[in-house]
């Protein structure tokens, strides 16, 4: 819903991508709230749902031995979420849908010459990361827990930025990223207080990660060159 | 550059739209407001401040809203609550409801503390009270638990369930109030079983970590995995996510300051109840009969201010000799026979050592 | 002057319109729009209190609108005013509870000026990764926003944490770091308001902002590096110099945050104080169309509502103080998607035709 909005805003009105990102996420922070808090009164969370993802243990992979312990007993998100990124390389790699988004997003002006709309892909590129970022949204109320609390991401959705950066924007290293910095998360968890080192030194690293990688530390990050630009038909832009 | 096309008659076409709407709304409905006033008057105003969880974390805070609910319905009162959802909002809540004349202002939780010490020396009119941290004042009262008595009440019952010998405690805030919690706990774990394992884990070290379920459940998936059975968790809204642990994992879980049992009915073991519901009830019903006692207002197992949760949910769970001991343990704590120790006596003996 | 007009005009009713849209969905969840917009009036002009307090909430606003709009003009986005200005609150707070000993006259320019550096440094640090790199400072702010998020949550709540105290937060700062309320140079005004004189400063440091980009020379070159980088460099502006110098300027205006937050009214570092001033700075930059004196009448703005919502939220059952939120992110999509006004402006020349 709200990428649609972002989408509509950013593309045919070609305001600053990144100005709106911003006023949607202002928005975002009290939308659920209000809504919560008119329909059931309070603004902080909603009422418990059904648990509607039980975690699932596959048989087969539970005989694997380690990997078995790893991978089985997670929510069905969980896969889901392997199974997106495995789709979105074959997406990005092999279908022309996938290589006119990256065509809109690298060079948007050989893809209008091509006679196919500009707008109407970067407008699917936008609606699609909205929909994976609401399931996001949706692993951490409706399957991790049960139910929405206000602020309840805590700032995932930035770290994902990281992550998108780690990656080279690229599905697989980007799906690596996130596992990295989930066994961050993880590990901060379970070394609570071990080793003396305080628990927001740890939380730091991502974010250190992240600069000092975009600084060409660590091996550059290339964005698509379009990116963040409002594309202008041929000539308009004059 | 492009060139904005502006059409100005075209802007003010649509201005002029927004504007009859926008004042239309406004006074259309003017006289209504006015009406709702005058029902109130007369009426003794309380509001009660929530702290970063809501009135719906199932626990503490949903204790004081229970109880200021229950003050509502026996005496006409005028009740508002806020719910600040984040740290950073509590003060201009408790400003506001100062600055409207709310004839009692009730802080739920220390993070309130600052807030209500400054506001209170600005209002001398208008009463105070604030639940777990004392806070002087002529006008404030200060609602006191005595949390480590309830806590090893549950400890006992945690150890002597427990089929590993090692149980779990998950905190919110890393503060000397939870560590209170920690320390009754696993004095009463070790009074059943003196060689039982006590894993400790907080959310965090801000008022953030009140609200954090996803956290709360991974460091109890955590603790369990590290086989404890019995997750005890202090933590406010964190602590749902303890509760969704257990259940994902079918081990046992004891929740805090509410009667948690009905939660997750089979998981969880008992509530250590610390009951501020009935404070709150007693304070806003002294405001309104006039007897309002400044200064620190004391609750304990003796006088029922704390207690553990038996009721069908969980009656099956506990073995009766397990609840004769506790019961035991319990008339002893109220006798003075059985001292549990206190994290906040440990803390000011260690400042007097320094 | 029409332009200016048009400008004016733009914005009120991009307001309006926030004002509609959150008046639908207070009209969904079964209140009265009616009433809860005139206790939304009422609370922020019905009183002395109320206008001071606008006053009060809008302080911080202008000072982070400040740096947004400052760094904006040369050219560079500035997400990082959350980051600038915890670290210059709790650098401030640092001087303030060390230096005890020192007097006001002394102490209280030391403080402002050490949460200036501090803002600044923190805010150079993109500048310098932009300058130097070449990485994006979108991204580079977010990141230091978190980390100066994380840094200052482990000092307030390790080594500089008040001893025996329950929630993470510094000691009392010295009695001669701290700048008087409002109701002490005006007796006449109410006590209970926390205004203090950093709203002056506030105000002095948009007229600063104002006078140093329009008529000194490093004001120029930072809107000339603003306007077009390549073209800057070819006529001899050192882009490194510039960027860094917009970024802490930048910073340090976030810093100053803690002029009103520290040294105004708390009187300690207290960790989490900040709602999102920072964030909610690019909301007031953007309505204040990046000019330091729009930035001021855009913060007291959302000041205002700031206050308006408070009382909403005490004074109705279903509406939260959420509804904050909803009118400034609706106001920010209005104000970019302003060609949605011309189109439609457009297509209603069409249809007179």
């Amino acid at each position: 819903m709200a990428s649609l909005i972002h989408a509509i805003i950013t593309i045919i009105f070609r305001a600053d991508q990144i100005i709106s990102g911003i006023g949607i996420n202002i928005l975002a922070l009290g939308l659920p709230g209000l809504l919560s808090s008119t329909m059931f009164g309070t603004p902080s969370s909603t009422p418990p749902v059904v648990k509607w993802f039980k975690p699932v243990n596959i048989s087969w992979i539970e005989r694997i031995p380690i990997a078995g312990e790893i991978f089985s007993g997670h929510s069905i998100l969980v896969y889901f979420s392997f199974i997106v990124v495995v789709i979105t390389f074959v997406i990005f790699r092999e279908t022309r849908f996938g290589l006119r988004i990256i065509a809109s997003g690298e060079n948007p002006s050989a893809l209008e010459v091509a006679g196919i709309s500009v707008v109407k892909y970067r407008f699917y590129g936008v609606l699609l990361s909205g929909i994976l970022g609401g399931a996001g949204g949706a692993y951490l109320s409706i399957s991790h827990g049960t139910q929405f609390i206000k602020n309840m991401s805590a700032g995932r959705g930035y770290i994902a930025l990281a992550a998108l950066i780690l990656g080279k924007w690229k599905p697989v290293p980007v799906f690596l990223a996130c596992l990295l910095f989930g066994f961050a998360d993880a590990l901060q968890i379970r070394l609570q207080g071990k080793f003396g080192i305080p628990v927001e030194f740890i939380q730091m690293i991502p974010y250190i990660l992240t600069i000092l990688i975009l600084a060409g530390f660590i091996g550059k990050a290339i964005p698509p060159k379009a990116s963040g630009k409002p594309y202008y038909r041929g000539g308009e832009k004059l | 550059m492009k060139k904005m096309s502006f059409s100005f008659s075209g802007i003010l076409y649509i201005s002029r739209i927004f504007f009859v709407i926008f004042f239309g709304l406004l006074f259309l409905l003017q006289s209504c407001r006015k009406k709702e006033e005058d029902k109130n008057k007369g009426k003794i105003k309380v509001g009660l401040v929530f702290d970063a969880a809501g009135k719906d974390d199932k626990s503490f805070n949903t204790a004081s809203w229970v109880g200021a609910s229950r003050a509502k319905e026996d005496f006409n009162i005028v009740l508002k609550d806020v719910e600040p959802g984040e740290p950073s909002a509590i003060e201009p809540s408790i400003r506001i409801l100062a600055e409207q004349g709310f004839d009692l202002i009730i802080g739920v939780g220390f993070g309130n503390k600052p807030y209500i010490e400054e506001v209170s020396k600005e209002y001398p009119e208008l009463k105070f009270a604030i639940v777990d941290v004392e806070v002087k004042g002529d006008n404030v009262a200060s609602i006191l638990f005595e949390e480590h008595q309830g806590a090893f009440l549950v400890g006992m019952i945690a150890a002597g369930v427990s089929k590993t010998g090692k149980i779990g405690f998950v905190g919110g805030m890393d503060i000397p109030l939870i560590h209170r919690f920690y320390e009754g706990y696993k004095a009463g774990a070790l009074y059943i079983n003196p060689k039982v394992e006590v894993y400790e884990g907080y959310a965090g070290v801000t008022l953030d970590a009140w609200n954090d379920p996803t956290k709360g459940k991974e460091i109890a998936l955590a603790q369990y995995s590290r086989g404890a059975d019995v997750v005890y968790a202090a933590a406010g809204a964190t602590g749902l996510g303890v509760f969704d642990a257990a259940e994902e994992v079918k081990k046992f879980v004891i929740g805090n300051d509410s009667n948690q049992n009905y939660l997750k009915p089979g998981y969880v073991l008992t509530s250590m109840l610390k009951k501020v519901d009935v404070a709150v009830y007693q304070i806003i019903k002294d405001v309104v009969q006039g007897n309002f006692k400044p200064g620190i207002h004391k609750f304990d197992l003796k006088n029922k201010g704390l207690d553990y949760a038996i009721d069908d949910y969980n009656r099956n769970l506990i073995p009766e000799s397990l609840i004769l001991k506790v019961e035991k343990a319990k008339q002893d704590i109220i006798k003075g026979k059985l001292k549990v120790p206190d994290y906040y006596e440990k803390i000011s003996r260690n400042a007097e050592h320094k | 002057m029409k332009k200016y007009l048009k400008e004016i005009l733009f914005l009120l009713i991009s307001i309006c319109g926030a004002f509609f849209i959150s008046g639908l969905i207070i009209l969904f969840s079964g209140e009265h729009p009616s009433e809860v917009f005139s206790i939304f009036i009422e609370g922020i002009f019905g009183s002395t209190e109320g206008i001071l307090y606008t006053l009060f909430f809008s302080t911080p606003l202008i000072f982070t609108g400040l740096s947004v709009a400052f760094a904006l003009k040369g050219g560079l986005f500035n997400i990082g005013a959350e980051g600038q200005l915890y670290i210059g609150s709790m650098a401030a707070a640092f001087v303030g509870f060390t230096l005890v000993n020192f007097p006001p006259v002394v102490l209280i320019p030391l403080t402002i000026l050490v949460s200036i550096i501090g803002g600044g440094l923190w805010g150079s640090i993109a500048g310098f990764l932009k300058a130097k790199f070449g990485s994006h400072e979108v991204i580079n702010t977010i990141m230091l926003n978190f980390i100066a998020i994380s840094l200052v949550g482990y000092l307030s709540s390790g080594p500089f944490k008040n001893p025996g105290d329950q929630i993470p937060q510094t000691p009392l700062i010295s009695e001669s770091a701290r700048i008087p309320e409002i109701h002490t140079i005006f007796p006449a005004f109410p006590e209970t308001v926390p205004l203090n004189i950093s709203f002056f400063i506030a105000i002095f440091s948009a007229i600063f902002a104002y006078v140093l980009l329009k008529y000194t020379k490093l004001g120029y070159e930072i809107r000339s590096v603003g306007f077009n980088p390549d073209a800057s460099r070819l006529s001899g502006i050192s882009l490194i110099k510039i960027n860094l110098l917009t970024m802490f300027i930048s910073g340090a205006f976030a810093g100053m945050v803690s002029i009103n937050e520290v040294l105004g009214y708390r009187y300690r570092f207290l960790n989490n104080f900040s709602p999102g001033y920072g964030y909610f700075g690019i909301a007031v930059a953007l309505l204040g169309k990046n000019h330091p004196l729009g930035v001021i009448a855009s913060a007291i703005f959302f000041g205002a509502i700031s206050r308006g919502g408070l009382l909403v939220d005490i004074h109705s059952d279903r509406i939260s103080r959420d509804v904050i939120f909803v009118i400034q992110g609706i106001i920010i999509l209005f104000v970019i998607s302003r060609e949605l006004m011309s189109v439609i402006a457009k297509r209603k020349k069409y249809t007179a035709l």
